[in-house]
């Protein structure tokens, strides 16, 4: 049996937070085993959702599909995040275009149980690759000083990042050769 | 340059056109080398196509400038234009291939360009016709160098400035797109696949810009050999020209430039160093493999990383 308990800051909310990611009537089968059934709920803004389930109930499977990585037999996934978009499934369904990366368009960001790190890059490039959007990712961009200017942006920002996690000292260092516990700080902030 | 001079020394002709050679020859592989790195050090991803777009690159040189009489440097854009084209549209077929499926699809290609060039080919037809593009296994013989100035880089120093001038800019362009924020892509496509598709990032259009860089790199390389040599035949597009290709940037050191240059200087190195040894003729080339083998071997246990890979020092 799968849970969705909400534990949104109850004090004062006079009128109901926005929502931000919705699910609509989920299904999910592995040949012919039904893990999902029909699951829906509406993520708010500002809430902590605790997903709970016994090994096998489908936690895994239903955040494999909130992020893309999965698409369901049917039911709909709804992102409100920036451009709203909507994906539906199932017959009549409209799921172009579904994928982790219009997830992480809709606002969904994910981390593993294990820490997953780019380990020959340095904890620096670990967080400037997160960036969205970067015109310096195209192979022609390093002829527009742009580029440049907007890496300087970065790497202060990813330096700003590495420093809340105290980490600061540790910008240069390959992330396969940090300690555990760094590790650990980096991947689950 | 200082053993190259030594070496020519050695061999008792201490000449420039030696050296000059040498460059040459170091310059086509190099370019080989920094572009197939792009591919198999920076994103991961093995190739063995490699041989296939140097001779496309070769043949686009060879058959317009010999058949049509068309110049020297409009043909290495017609290598190059096939085999970005080629590249681009098998790395947006097999995008969905990973790791050892990949590697066999780029195998298929690899099989594919070398049989359609020994196979597209009729005695009794012209060059270039419509029955007969390649010669088969007969190969293509006087191929014009490049014209500069209204004469033909006949002299080894003027094709050496010639090569010069084609190859520093490209090896320049990888160095610079290497340190700019699309390499940092890379690796962590390399490093975690998934993990940066969960960023919202699509790794498919970085390994299609890197197919396309590095087959215009093998295309140039090709292209230039042709000029240089004056010759070219199925043979420069076998396999075992792909698997040492490979080899070449894995014993110099996948992932970085140095590593790939060092690759290359083994690969026009040791068939050099093994020339003063004087085998018999039938022998030079199997010893060759054979130290390249061991040599791969020892790296392998001793060197993971390459003669001068990237180092992990922190």
């Amino acid at each position: 049996m799968l849970q969705v308990t909400t534990a949104a800051d109850q004090k004062a909310d006079s009128q109901p937070r926005p929502v931000v990611l919705r699910a609509q009537g989920l299904c999910k089968a592995f040949e012919g085993n039904v893990v999902l059934d029909e699951v829906a709920f509406d993520l708010r803004r500002g809430e902590v959702v605790l997903l709970e389930g016994e090994n096998g109930s489908g936690k895994t499977t239903l955040l494999n599909i909130l992020s893309g990585f999965l698409a369901p037999d049917a039911g709909a996934v709804e992102y409100l995040v920036g451009n709203a978009q909507r994906f539906s499934f199932g017959r009549k369904g409209q799921s172009a275009g579904f994928s982790p990366m219009s997830a992480a368009r809709g606002g969904v960001g994910r981390a593993w149980q294990e820490v997953r790190l780019f380990g020959s890059l340095t904890l620096r490039e670990n967080v400037a690759v997160a960036v969205q959007n970067q015109l310096g990712e195209r192979p022609w961009s390093f002829v527009d000083p742009r580029t440049w200017m907007r890496e300087r942006t970065i790497r202060r920002a990813a330096d700003g990042w590495l420093e809340r996690l105290g980490l600061a000292g540790r910008a240069l260092s390959l992330a396969n050769a940090v300690s555990l516990g760094q590790s650990l700080r980096m991947g689950r902030p | 340059m200082v053993w190259r001079a030594v070496l020519s020394a050695l061999n008792g002709r201490c000449d420039v056109e030696y050296a000059l050679h040498l460059l040459i020859i170091f310059e086509i592989w190099a370019l080989l080398a920094v572009g197939l790195d792009l591919m198999a050090g920076r994103l991961g991803v093995v190739t063995l196509a490699h041989a296939g777009y140097f001779a496309i690159g070769a043949y686009g040189y060879a058959i317009p400038t010999v058949a049509l009489g068309w110049s020297g440097v409009a043909c290495i854009m017609v290598g190059v234009g096939t085999a970005t084209l080629l590249a681009a549209a098998v790395a947006v077929a097999a995008d969905r291939l990973k790791r050892d499926f990949l590697v066999l699809a780029t195998l298929a290609l690899q099989v594919t360009i070398y049989f359609v060039i020994i196979l597209w080919a009729r005695a009794d037809a012209p060059l270039a016709s419509w029955t007969n593009l390649t010669n088969g296994s007969q190969g293509i013989a006087h191929i014009p160098r490049p014209e500069a100035f209204g004469a033909p880089l006949e002299m080894e120093a003027a094709f050496a400035l010639f090569s010069t001038l084609v190859v520093m800019p490209f090896i320049l362009l990888v160095w610079a797109i290497d340190r700019s924020p699309w390499a940092r892509r890379a690796t962590a496509i390399r490093d975690d696949e998934l993990a940066l598709r969960a960023l919202g990032k699509d790794p498919r259009q970085t390994r299609i810009e890197a197919a396309v860089v590095s087959a215009a790199a093998a295309a140039i390389a090709g292209a230039l050999f042709a000029a240089y040599a004056g010759y070219v035949d199925p043979s420069i597009g076998a396999l075992e020209q792909s698997v040492l290709m490979l080899a070449m940037v894995v014993i110099g050191g996948l992932g970085s430039m140095r590593g790939a240059l060092t690759g290359a200087a083994v690969v026009v190195g040791l068939p050099e160093i093994l020339r003063f040894l004087r085998l018999p003729e039938g022998q030079a080339a199997p010893v060759r493999m054979m130290l390249f083998g061991a040599l791969l071997v020892l790296l392998i246990h001793l060197r993971p990383a390459g003669l001068a890979g990237r180092y992990r020092l922190s």
